[in-house]
Parts: C-alpha cells; structure tokens; sequence
C-alpha cells in the first residue's frame, strides 16, 4: 500500500518536473519561434515534429511554449491563494472574533458556483492572462482559510501552545513557531487541489474562447485547433489536439499522483513520524 | 505564597438560553512557601480549571488569587508577563505538552531565548545543566517527543519549567500517564527539585496514594467545592467528609478497611442537586444536606470540613 503510493509519487514527481523544465527552457526546447508563420496546416514532418496550423505556426513550439503559460497561471494563483489563505487561517483560528468575520466571508464565498461564475465574469472582462489570475484568486484563498482555521482550532488545544504561553510566548510567536509548521502538510495539499483546479478551469476558459489570445497556453491552441473545421474531416487532430489536450491530462495527473503520495507522508494514521499525539 | 480567595469559573454554553457550568465555584486555600497542597478529586470536579485559572490561562468568574500578595487578576499585560516565569505548570499529558516538530534541544532552549536573561553564549552550558538535573541524556537533545518515553519527555518538561527559575509549580497529574515504576522516579525527581530549589507545588491528582508521599497539606474538591482540607496526616487519619472517607477507603494503603462503595453517579455540574452536592450519593445524608449547602467549619487545627454532619 505505502510503496505503491510511493511509486505513483516518483511517477507523479517525474512528470512534473519535466513540465517543469519544458517551461523554464521553452526557448532552448522549442524547435521554433511559435510566432514565425511557415506554410499552414503541414502534416508532421522531421521539420516540424507536430506540423503546423492554420496559420502555420509550428505546433510543437506553440506547446512547448504553452507549458510556460500554463503552469505560470496555474503557479502564481496557488501560491497567492496559499500566502493569503493560510495567513487568514491561522488568524482565524487562534483569534475568535477576527475569526468569525473573516469565516462569514468565506461562508459567503463558498456559496457561489464556482466555475459558472468565472466563466460569467470571464466573459465580461477583457481577456488576459493577469485578469484570469486575480479572477481565480478570489475563489482560491477561501478554501485553505477555511481548512487550516479548523485545523488550527485544534492545534491550539494543545498543550505545548498553552505551555509556551506560560514561557512568554507571544500569540505571534505562537502562530509561527508552533502552530504554522504542523498546518504545512495541508498548505501543501490544498496547493496541489489549488494548481489541478486552475490547469481544468483555465483549460475549460481557454475551451469557451474566454483565454487570453495573446498568451497561448495549452488550453489555447486546443481552442484553436477545435475552431477549425478541417479537424473534423481529417487526422490533423492527432497532433493539433490531442497533443495539449494530453499535456493537461498529464499534468493534473502528475499534481494528483504527487499529492496521493504525501498524504501517506503527512498522515499519522498512514504512518507515523510525527503525529498521533492528540489524546 | 499563594492565597486563593473565593475562586469561581462559571463556563457558559448556549447562545440564547444560557447554562452555566460550575467548573469551580468559591474555592479558597493557601499554600506555604516551600509546602506542597495536593489537590484531589475524581474526573471533571474542576482540578485543571483551578491550575488554569492560577495561570491566568482560563477567565475567571470571579475570586482572587494572591500570589506573594500580588493580586494575579490584577495585573494588566506587561505585568502579567513579567510575573509568568514564577508560576508554572506541569499539564496532564507529557506527550501533548512538547510540540511534535520541534527536538528537545529547541524546546529546552525556548524558554531561555524567549525569556532573555541568559545571554545567547552561555545557554548551551545552561541546557546541559538542566538536562543534567532532570536525569536526561544529553543525546536526547537532538531527538523528537515521539522518540522519547513519556517519562523522559515528562523530564523534558521539567526542563522546560526549570529553566524559568519557578517559584510556584501546578503539577497536574504529573504521572497519571506513566507505568508505575516511572512514575516513582518522576516523583522522586520532583520531591529533589522541591528541596533544591524550595519550590511551592500545587500537587493535583486523582491518586490518593500519589498525594500521600507528596503532599504537606490536603484539598479534597467534590463538583467544583472544596468539602475538606487538613494536614496529610489528618486526612489520611481522621477524614471527616463522607466523601473523603469513601475515596480513602477506596485507595489501596487502606486496604484494611472496610470498602465504602459510593451508589449512584456524580451529579452533572449542570444541574447542581440544591443543598450539599453530595448529597445523591452520601451514604449518611440527613434531611437538612438537601435543602442547605454545608460551609467549610474548622474540625481541628488547620482542618476544614464542608457537611453538616461536623
Ligand atoms: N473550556 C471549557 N469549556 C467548557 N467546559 C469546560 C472547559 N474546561 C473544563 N470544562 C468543564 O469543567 C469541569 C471541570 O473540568 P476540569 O478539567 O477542571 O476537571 P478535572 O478535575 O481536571 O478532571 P480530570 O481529572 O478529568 O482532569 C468539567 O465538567 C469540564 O467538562
Ligand atoms: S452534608 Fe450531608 S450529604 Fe453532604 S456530605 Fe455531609 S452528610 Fe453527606
Ligand atoms: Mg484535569
């Protein structure tokens, strides 16, 4: 059982981390500039590996440099949704009257369809990658807040915080030292579950022509190639959409491999490095 | 050294219609510089809330608690702060009293960085000597709780509290989570550290056999009331609440004895019985104990009882 999850964990780190590299080395990988026009709709060839589109970009450098678009979205919103969210958590949960205001807003948050808005509210603005960010960041904090606050409910029962309390521990202190580190485990899953939803919605936008046209991410130049009506009619599919359809399949697998192999790591009753000590 | 006063914790629950529970409710004793005061009681009866209300960790209710004179409810914040390190306590459960990410090392060394009166240079030599008078290794240092026994980590947290320099120690149920034999050991570590350094112990536990060896001076607490406070050896002798008779009848040093075994369940401390609290299982209750609660009347010299039996 545990060295299963620890298997599908390497698998699940490996694909990750050569996305990872495709979008840090887009430029030294891409065989192409993914602006430069060649003749369209080439089939695949030793020039041009996926062929080109419509327009006669090559394929395989649009994403290649895609993944850089797409993990740099994906990237940036879980890391604010966990900075906000976490910090709102913690506060929330070791102080009580700050906490329930901020926990009423999260309530009130939580209770909106999700991804029916975004694609309302998507609609409205003017497509961009930065307007997609800070459109998913308001959905993304709520759930870590929500998540560690409850966590940290616990955690301040212990009695090491009311120990440190009696040492002269400032609730600061506390917070940081004493609390904060035993709620990382959870901070680090809900980024995983942060990163996965944004590749789909961000995928699913892109789908609905609601992307940014100008920052091509996977999600994009699937949108394109469904555009086009010879895909329908011929093999062009093969190595137009599939390709980043695969590559956003992969990925959330990958985050979802990742994520099923720390929770054997950071839970107790899995295994036990540090746990097990409420009683 | 310590003088409680009439100390009260009311916990309230319910929004709309308000229900109190009488944690503790107008409990007064004092205990001597150098002198421990064991505290017993069964399950619930309000132990841990009176340590935590010393400590300033729970709101009281009401009451006073003077602590070389100091009125503790008193102090604002920064006084409050100051007066901290004097009063320390050991909690009920070893393991949950060290956090789980943090070696012992670190965790010996929070109170000196935090308190600040040791310079950095010498708090290395510092936590070799508290880990040396509290019988540890010094290897332990760079372990975690979980690899530690509940005993050593109960010595961790002595070190902890001794590098404060304490004054007045609550013990709460220091050994009710250790094997028997270590539990001799732990307490005879603290009796060494009393004589030592004279700390003050408000010693609590449900272990009338534990108490004895410790204790200088007894407090039996019955639902948040005090029902009977003296001298070990009176109260070990001439016990006068039904209540402490059955608890010392049903310890083992008195084997001998005769059992008395008590009917019926403690009462919620919700729904207070009216009169003494007692009263729904004292097997020599009256008219009188369900209409009136019994106030605490000296029997002997320094002996309180609550009941009106005396
Ligand atoms: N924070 C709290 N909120 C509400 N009720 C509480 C709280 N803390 C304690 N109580 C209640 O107060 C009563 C006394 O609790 P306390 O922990 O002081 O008992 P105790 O004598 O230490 O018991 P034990 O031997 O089990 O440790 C119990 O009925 C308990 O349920
Ligand atoms: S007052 Fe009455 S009920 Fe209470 S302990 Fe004494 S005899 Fe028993
Ligand atoms: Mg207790």
């Amino acid at each position: 059982m545990i060295e299963g999850r620890k298997i599908l964990g390497s698998i699940g780190l490996g694909i990750l981390t050569i996305f990872v590299i495709v979008a840090v080395f887009a430029p030294y990988i891409a065989p192409h500039d993914p602006h430069q026009m060649y003749r369209p709709m080439e089939h695949p060839s030793s020039s041009h590996l996926l062929g080109t589109n419509d327009i006669g970009n090559d394929i395989l450098s649009e994403i290649v440099y895609g993944t850089r678009v797409s993990l740099f979205i994906a990237f940036v919103v879980s890391v604010i949704s966990m900075l906000v969210g976490t910090s709102l958590g913690l506060v929330a949960g070791y102080f009580d009257k700050v906490g329930f205001l901020i926990m009423r807003v999260v309530d009130v948050v939580l209770t909106i369809p999700r991804l029916p808005l975004i694609i309302v509210i998507a609609s409205f603005i003017r497509p961009s990658i930065w307007n997609l960010i800070a459109l998913f960041l308001i959905f993304g904090w709520t759930m870590p807040a929500r998540i560690i606050r409850s966590e940290v409910l616990t955690l301040r029962r212990r009695y090491y915080i009311d120990a440190t309390k009696m040492i002269g521990g400032s609730d600061f202190y506390i917070l940081w030292r004493h609390i904060l580190p035993n709620v990382i485990p959870l901070v680090v899953v809900q980024f995983i579950m942060e990163a996965i939803h944004v590749i789909l919605a961000e995928s699913g936008l892109c789908f609905l022509g609601l992307g940014d046209p100008v920052a091509m991410s996977w999600g994009m130049v699937f949108h394109y190639a469904f555009e086009c009506p010879i895909i329908y009619v011929s093999d062009v599919w093969m190595w137009w959409m599939l390709p980043p359809g695969l590559c956003i399949v992969f990925t959330v697998l990958g985050l979802t491999f990742v994520g099923y192999a720390l929770e054997e790591t950071f839970n107790p009753k899995l295994k036990n490095p540090f746990g097990g000590m409420e009683r | 050294m310590l003088e409680v006063l009439g100390l009260t914790k009311y916990f309230s629950s319910g929004l709309i219609r308000k229900r109190y529970l009488r944690a503790v409710d107008d409990v007064s004793f004092k205990i001597e510089k150098g002198k421990t005061l064991g505290l017993v009681g069964e399950s619930g009866c309000g132990k841990t809330t009176i340590g935590r209300l010393i400590l300033r960790l729970t709101k009281p209710t009401g009451g006073k608690v003077l602590f070389d004179g100091i009125d503790l409810f008193a102090l604002n914040r920064r006084e409050l702060l100051a007066i901290r390190p004097r009063i320390q306590m050991i909690f009920q459960d070893p393991d949950s009293s060290l956090n789980p990410r943090m070696k012992i090392g670190t965790s010996i060394a929070e109170p000196l960085k935090l308190h600040g009166t040791i310079p950095k240079a010498k708090r290395g030599q510092r936590i070799r000597e508290l880990i040396e008078t509290v019988g540890l290794n010094p290897e332990h240092v760079n372990r975690y709780p979980y690899q530690l026994s509940g005993g050593q980590n109960q010595r961790v947290v002595l070190a902890r509290i001794l590098a404060m320099n304490p004054d007045l120690i609550i013990a709460d149920e220091p050994t009710s989570s250790l094997d028997v034999s270590v539990q001799a050991q732990i307490l005879n570590l603290m009796k060494d550290l009393q004589k030592k350094f004279d700390h003050t112990y408000l010693f609590v536990s449900h272990d009338l056999d534990v108490v004895r060896i410790m204790a200088d001076r007894i407090a039996v607490m019955y639902l948040g009331r005090l029902v009977e406070i003296g001298e070990t050896g009176d109260i070990y002798d001439c016990a006068k609440h039904p209540y402490t008779q059955a608890l010392l009848s049903a310890a083992t040093v008195d084997g001998g004895k005769e059992r008395i075994v008590l009917k019926g369940e403690t009462s919620s401390p919700i729904d207070m019985p009216a009169g003494c609290r007692f009263h729904t299982r004292c097997p020599r209750k009256r008219e009188r104990c369900t209409i009136e609660e019994p106030e605490l009347v000296e029997v002997g010299r320094d002996h309180y009882v609550a009941c009106h039996l005396v």
